[in-house]
C-alpha cells in the first residue's frame, strides 16, 4: 500500500503531463516531417526523396509562380480582412441597437457561418456564373452590363474575397458584438455629461476600449486568410491564369496534382513563417492593448 | 380432340413462360462463360467513380454482378477533378480504398511509373479467373484497347507491354452546331479553322438578338490539362502539332503552334462563353443543351444528352460535322478514353477481376449503351448493334450523320495525340495556364507559350535520360 501511494505520488506529474506531451508530439512531428521533407526533392512519381539541402528554397526565390502567389496570398488577405472586420463591425452596432426582431437578425446573421466554406463556394459559383448565375439576371434586369465575376482575372479574386466575407463577416461580428456588450457604461455616463459628439466618443473611447478584441478579430482573420484554401479552390481552383493562386493553392498543385511533395512542403513552410512572425506581431499588439485597457 | 387442343394450350402456355423466364434471367449469359463467378462470394468491393454518363449506365446494373456473384459493390462519385485528386491521394498514401477505378491512360502512365496500376495481363492469362472466348476481347476497337497498354517507355510504348485499363467508353471531338440557327442565319458550317473563327464571330454577333442570347461556343477553359485535351488540342494536331520533341522539350511553341493558338484563342475571346476559364464541360455540355449556344467544340458523345429530349432544348435541332481542317487539308481529333482499371493496392484482386470481366464484357456494355445512354461504345458489337444503329442513325441533320464521324473517328482521324510521359497532366496544367493568359490578354500568345515551354522544360528534365 505504501509502495503503491508513493509510485503514485512520484509519478502523477508525469501521468497528468502525458496527455499534453502526445498532443504536442501530435502537433510537432507532422510539422517537423514537412520541414525536413522541404529540403527533399520527395516526388510520389518518382519515389525519390533525396537530401538537396535548401535547392527548393532556392528554386522558390526564382520562381516566378511563388512571388505572384505571395502576392495574391497577401492581396487576398487585406481585402478579406477589411471587408470581414468593418463589415462585421457595423453588424455589431446595428445588432446591439435593440431593433425589432433583435434575436432573429442575430440567428439570421449567424447562419452563413454553419456552413463549410467549400459549400458557400459552390453556391455562389452557381450565383456567379456569367450565362445561369442569378447574380448577371438582376444586374441584367437594372439595365447593367453582366459580370465575369469567378471567370475573369480582374474580377475573380475580388469575388472569392466577397464569398469570404459571406461565410466569416458574422464570425467578426459575433465577437465584435460580444465586446461591445462588455464595454464599461461609466465612461459613455461621463461622455454624457460632459456633452460630447457621437464621433467623438466612437473614436476616443469605444475604438480605444475595443482595441483588444479588433487585435483578437484580426489576429484569427489573418491567419485564416493567409492559409486560405477551400473556398478559392472550390470556386475557381486558383484560375483565370493565375489570378487567385494563393500559397495554399500553390502547394496543392504541386503536391496533389503534380506530386512534387518536396517543392510543395517548402512552399508550406515559408506560408508557415509569414502566419509566425505576423501572429507574434499581433498577440505582441493585444498583450499591450489589454495591459492598456484594463492596467497591469 | 378437345383433350388435344386443351394440351397443345398447356404446352404452349409452357413454353411460352420458359421463354419469358430465359429472357428475364439477368444472369444466363454470363453463366456461360467458364468462370466460378462464386468464388469469392462475401467479398466487398470499393469502386471509384467520376461523375459521368457511363457511372449512370453502370450504377443500375450493379445489382446484376452481387446477384451474380455475391461479391457487395460500394462506391464514390466524385466530379473528374476532385476524382483524380480524391485517387491520386488515396493511391500514393497506400491507403487502398479503391479496388477498381475509373481511370484513362493520360493517369495510367502516372500510376503505373509510380506502382499504382495493376497489370491486367496477369489476370487475362489465367484460365481460372478468365474465359477469354466468352469475353472476346476482340470485339473491342483497337485503338482505344491499345491506348490503354504501355511498357514504360518516356515518349514512346503506347499499345505495348502492360495492361492497365480496359476501356468502357471513347470520346472524341467534333463540332456539334444549331442547324436550326444555322439555316436561319444563313451561315455554313466551317472547314477551316479560319473559317471557324469567322462563322462562330458572325453566330455570336447574330445570337444577341436573341431572346435568351444565344452564345457563339462552348468550350471547357478551367485551369486544367482537360482544358488543352478537347477541342484546342484536336485543333493544334490537326495542324500537325506535337506536345513535345522527341528529345522531350516541350514543342508547344513553334510558328505553326502559336498560328493556331491565336486562331483559338480569339474563337474563345469573340465567341466563348463569358468566363472562359471558369467553364467546366459539365457547363458546356448543359448550356448547349439549354439552347445557350450555337455551337460546341468538345466531346463528340454529348449527342447522347443532346438527342435526348428529356434533356435538351436542341434535340433534332442538332448538327455534327469534323473539326475543320489544316491549311493542308489535314484533319486529325485527340481522342479520350474512360477504362476501368485495379488499384495495385487491392486487397481483393481476383474478386476486382471478375468485376472487371463483368462490367465490360458485351452484354453489360451493350446494356449500358442501350438502356442507359453510355456513349460511344468501345465494343464494336454494341456500336454495330441494331438497336443502338437505329437510335444513333436518328442523330444529326440527315440519317447516319453522327455515325459517320464516330466510324471516321475511329478508322481514320481521331487518336491519343500526348506523347506518352508520367507528368503529362502536370505538362498539360501548365499550358492550360497558358491558354488562360492570352485569353485574360495578360500575355501576347506568343510569350505565354513561351513561357510555358519554359516550365515544361523543366518539368520534363527528370525523364530525359
Amino acid at each position: 500500500m505504501e509502495l503503491r501511494r508513493s509510485f503514485w505520488s512520484r509519478n502523477i506529474a508525469l501521468l497528468l503531463f502525458l496527455p499534453a506531451f502526445l498532443l504536442t508530439v501530435g502537433i510537432l512531428v507532422p510539422f517537423g516531417y514537412s520541414v525536413v521533407m522541404s529540403f527533399t526533392n520527395f516526388n510520389l512519381t518518382t519515389g525519390t526523396s533525396d537530401f538537396i539541402g535548401i535547392g527548393n528554397y532556392l528554386k522558390l526565390t526564382r520562381d516566378p509562380e511563388f512571388w505572384n502567389s505571395l502576392k495574391v496570398t497577401l492581396l487576398f488577405t487585406v481585402g478579406a480582412v477589411i471587408f470581414e472586420v468593418g463589415i462585421g463591425f457595423i453588424a455589431a452596432y446595428l445588432l446591439n441597437l435593440g431593433l425589432l426582431g433583435q434575436k432573429i437578425w442575430r440567428t439570421l446573421f449567424l447562419l452563413p457561418v454553419m456552413l463549410p466554406p467549400t459549400v458557400a463556394a459552390i453556391m455562389w459559383k452557381l450565383m456567379m456564373a456569367p450565362i445561369q448565375g442569378v447574380f448577371n439576371y438582376l444586374l441584367q434586369l437594372v439595365g447593367f452590363a453582366g459580370s465575369e465575376w469567378l471567370g475573369g482575372s480582374s474580377t475573380a479574386l475580388l469575388s472569392v474575397i466577397l464569398i469570404d466575407a459571406y461565410v466569416f463577416v458574422p464570425f467578426a461580428g459575433m465577437i465584435f458584438l460580444a465586446g461591445v456588450q462588455n464595454l464599461p457604461k461609466e465612461p459613455y455616463e461621463a461622455a454624457a455629461v460632459d456633452g460630447v459628439s457621437n464621433w467623438f466618443t466612437f473614436r476616443k473611447l469605444t475604438i480605444p476600449l475595443l482595441k483588444p478584441v479588433i487585435l483578437i478579430v484580426l489576429l484569427f482573420r489573418i491567419m485564416d486568410c493567409l492559409k486560405h484554401f477551400d473556398i478559392i479552390y472550390a470556386a475557381t481552383k486558383g484560375g483565370p491564369a493565375s489570378a487567385t493562386m494563393t500559397l495554399s493553392v500553390q502547394a496543392y498543385y504541386h503536391s496533389f496534382r503534380w506530386t512534387n511533395m518536396g517543392y510543395a512542403f517548402a512552399h508550406l513552410v515559408v506560408l508557415w513563417a509569414i502566419v509566425y512572425v505576423l501572429s507574434y506581431f499581433l498577440v505582441g499588439q493585444w498583450k499591450k492593448a489589454v495591459s492598456e485597457v484594463h492596467g497591469g | 380432340m378437345k383433350k388435344v387442343a386443351w394440351l397443345i394450350s398447356v404446352v404452349g402456355l409452357v413454353f411460352l413462360f420458359a421463354v419469358a423466364f430465359a429472357q428475364e434471367d439477368p444472369l444466363a449469359y454470363y453463366q456461360q462463360a467458364k468462370i466460378n463467378w462464386k468464388a469469392f462470394e462475401g467479398t466487398q468491393l470499393t469502386i471509384g467513380l467520376n461523375k459521368h454518363p457511363f457511372t449512370e449506365s453502370l450504377r443500375p446494373l450493379l445489382s446484376i454482378f452481387e446477384q451474380l456473384t455475391g461479391i457487395k459493390v460500394a462506391y464514390v462519385i466524385l466530379p473528374e477533378e476532385e476524382f483524380f485528386e480524391k485517387l491520386l491521394i488515396d493511391l500514393s498514401s497506400g491507403g487502398g480504398i479503391f479496388d477498381v477505378y475509373m481511370t484513362s491512360p493520360m493517369f495510367e502512365w502516372r500510376y503505373q511509373y509510380a506502382g499504382w496500376i495493376e497489370d491486367l495481363n496477369t489476370y487475362w492469362n489465367n484460365p481460372e479467373l478468365t474465359d477469354q472466348a466468352w469475353y472476346n476481347r476482340e470485339d473491342f476497337y483497337e485503338k482505344p484497347l491499345r491506348a490503354n497498354m504501355w511498357d514504360g517507355t518516356i515518349a514512346g510504348g503506347l499499345g505495348q507491354g502492360r495492361w492497365n485499363g480496359i476501356p468502357v467508353m471513347v470520346e472524341f471531338f467534333c463540332q456539334a452546331y444549331r442547324n436550326d440557327l444555322r439555316e436561319k442565319w444563313g451561315l455554313t458550317v466551317p472547314t477551316t479553322y479560319p473559317d471557324l473563327l469567322d462563322t462562330l464571330t458572325k453566330a455570336a454577333e447574330l445570337g444577341k438578338q436573341e431572346k435568351p442570347q444565344v452564345y457563339g461556343v462552348a468550350n471547357r477553359g478551367i485551369k486544367s490539362w482537360s482544358t488543352v485535351h478537347s477541342g484546342y488540342f484536336t485543333a493544334f494536331s490537326t495542324y500537325g502539332q506535337k506536345d513535345l520533341n522527341p528529345d522531350l522539350t516541350a514543342a508547344i511553341n513553334t510558328p505553326q503552334a502559336k498560328e493556331i493558338t491565336k486562331i483559338w484563342v480569339d474563337i474563345l475571346q469573340k465567341a466563348g462563353p463569358p468566363g472562359w476559364p471558369n467553364y467546366t464541360w459539365y457547363d458546356a455540355k448543359q448550356n448547349f443543351a439549354a439552347g445557350r449556344f450555337y455551337e460546341i467544340t468538345d466531346c463528340d458523345f454529348f449527342a447522347a444528352t443532346y438527342e435526348n429530349p428529356a434533356q435538351s432544348v436542341v434535340a433534332g435541332k442538332t448538327g455534327y460535322a469534323l473539326p475543320p481542317a489544316a491549311p493542308d487539308g489535314n484533319i486529325t481529333s485527340n481522342m479520350w478514353t474512360w477504362s476501368l482499371g485495379m488499384s495495385a493496392l487491392s486487397k481483393h484482386k481476383e474478386a476486382a477481376w471478375l468485376f472487371l470481366m463483368w462490367a465490360t464484357a458485351p452484354q453489360t456494355m451493350l446494356d449500358g449503351t442501350l438502356k442507359y445512354d453510355n456513349f460511344n461504345p468501345t465494343r464494336k458489337s454494341v456500336w454495330e448493334n441494331p438497336a443502338v444503329v437505329e437510335k444513333t442513325m436518328k442523330w444529326g441533320t440527315k440519317p447516319g450523320e453522327y455515325r459517320e464521324i464516330v466510324d471516321a473517328m475511329y478508322a481514320k482521324y481521331g487518336d491519343i495525340r500526348w506523347t506518352p510521359n508520367p507528368d503529362v497532366t502536370a505538362l498539360g496544367d501548365i499550358w492550360a495556364e497558358a491558354l488562360h493568359e492570352a485569353y485574360e490578354g495578360k500575355k501576347p500568345v506568343e510569350q505565354a507559350l513561351d513561357d510555358a515551354a519554359v516550365k515544361i522544360n523543366e518539368l520534363m528534365t527528370k525523364w530525359k535520360k
